[in-house]
């Protein structure tokens, strides 16, 4: 800490660029895979009860796209519009996947370490390394009022001396 | 009837609706019926002039049968079945007592000055119950939420229609689907498909709140899996935003470390400060460390004040 305090005052302040790093150790991979397959699964449920339950047409519905079947019912429209929104999510958690492989790829990790474990480590670290700065800082505090103490004490002892050599 | 295996108590009401005599049901196919009425007749005239004349209303358990095609042959059930009659015909009991406890004198108030609302009111009071109690109970706070008309509820869970309502109250509801056993006991209740609509609605009315909820659901096609689709409904954009939030953290958290310079440098410092620490060892000159080494950074320094 020293050694960085001395060479480059900047980079103590490393915690701010560490903000986002405090709450994604608490996002599972796992639980968002998990959670984008239910919602997934969820939608395909309604797709098909959707399908299986018509209002009565006119249109025989076999000859239909199924975006046209769909969109003949309240039901079917939410499907519809909770499609594309998934999709959108699962282009957000395909691109979560690569830039952690890349994150992991840069720093030389092993490709198998979840981001909980990736991001705690950081974490960790980056409370050490303030804790640290704040245990050195005091320090150094410390040993400053003890200089000034002592250089009072000087200037008295100087004053004395002078007082006793004018005698 | 009670092939088909409709509930002994839902035979004996029909035979009611009919205006036959619900008893006939309880006799042996195989006697002549004039004996087996006979003592009956009796016994019930004994209990009418005992009961100085009123009508009396039985009360009347609504269990859940067991269809005998299900039971195995040597089952307690079968071998009571075999054992002995299933009536109270030959046990030893009193009737009086059977009539001061299972049975109540219904009031004739057609003479009384007391207006006829006034003992619809009390039998509007008196619902029919047909299930478990804590779960009529849970239920009825759970539908106390719900002002609407169950079978407007009915008809927006049929065509699956948007209702305001909460995630966790619609799997609520879902679980309030009747079971099999409440729908054997519902059906065996409520008159058949093909009665008057009045007579159904009449029927309905009588029910407590659960089973009246229960009794309308049981009309509609498919309703477990229309209920799953209004509960994902409801907590899809929960759901959604949870997904989303989760991917925006770890895309930022990925950047930040990606891109911070002060990190790099950090790194930079530490992995030279190791390589001094260990000149002439075995981890001399390391061109690169695990992350989590720079945890053992700390442990360094505590060791050495430990040993200062």
């Amino acid at each position: 800490m020293s050694i960085v305090q001395k060479n480059d005052e900047d980079v103590l302040k490393l915690s701010d660029d560490f903000v986002p790093v405090k709450a994604a150790e608490r996002v599972s991979m796992e639980m968002l895979a998990q959670q984008l397959k239910e919602v997934q699964q969820g939608i395909e449920l309604v797709k098909n009860v959707a399908k299986r339950h018509l209002p009565d047409s006119d249109v025989p519905v076999v000859d239909l796209p199924d975006d046209d079947i769909l969109a003949a019912t309240p039901m079917g429209q939410f499907a519809l519009s909770a499609s594309s929104t998934t999709q959108l999510l699962a282009n957000d958690y395909a691109d979560v996947k690569s830039n952690f492989a890349d994150l992991l790829q840069f720093f030389g990790e092993e490709t198998t370490m979840t981001p909980e474990v990736f991001f705690c480590t950081i974490n960790t670290f980056v409370s050490l390394f303030d804790q640290t700065h704040k245990e050195l800082k005091r320090k150094e505090e410390a040993k400053v009022s003890t200089q000034s103490v002592q250089y009072e004490l000087n200037i008295h002892q100087y004053e004395l001396s002078i007082h006793y050599y004018s005698f | 009837m009670l092939k088909m295996g409709m509930p002994l108590g839902a035979v004996q009401n029909a035979l009611k609706k009919e205006g036959r005599d619900a008893n006939i049901i309880n006799l042996d196919p195989e006697k002549p019926m004039s004996r087996q009425l006979q003592p009956k007749v009796e016994e019930t005239k004994k209990e009418v002039t005992k009961l100085k004349g009123g009508n009396v209303a039985r009360k009347r358990i609504h269990w859940n049968k067991i269809d005998e095609s299900k039971l195995s042959a040597d089952s307690f059930w079968n071998q009571a079945k075999e054992h002995s009659s299933l009536q109270l015909v030959g046990l030893d009991f009193d009737n009086e007592e059977f009539a001061s406890l299972f049975t109540s004198p219904v009031k004739n108030h057609s003479n009384s000055e007391k207006p006829a609302a006034a003992a619809s009111k009390v039998a509007s009071k008196q619902k029919v119950q047909l299930i478990d109690g804590r779960r009529r109970m849970n239920g009825s706070i759970l539908l106390t939420k719900f002002k609407v008309d169950y079978k407007t509820l009915a008809r927006q869970v049929n065509a699956m229609e948007y209702i305001e309502a909460e995630g966790n109250e619609l799997r609520g509801m879902l679980q309030l689907l009747p079971t099999k056993d409440e729908s054997l006991a519902l059906r065996s209740y409520l008159p058949p498909q093909d009665a008057p609509q009045s007579e159904i609605d009449e029927a309905i009315a009588k029910l407590g709140e659960c089973e009246q909820y229960m009794a309308v659901m049981l009309d509609v096609p498919d309703v477990k899996d229309k209920f799953q689709c209004m509960v994902f409904r409801a907590e899809f954009v929960h759901l959604a935003e949870s997904i989303k939030d989760g991917t925006k953290l770890l895309i930022e958290a990925c950047e930040s470390v990606k891109n911070s310079e002060r990190f790099r440098k950090v790194l930079l410092y530490a992995l030279k400060l190791g390589n001094a620490l260990n000149t002439g060892g075995a981890n001399e000159e390391v061109t690169a460390i695990t992350l989590d080494s720079l945890l053992k950074l700390a442990e360094v320094s505590q060791t050495e004040h430990l040993v200062d």
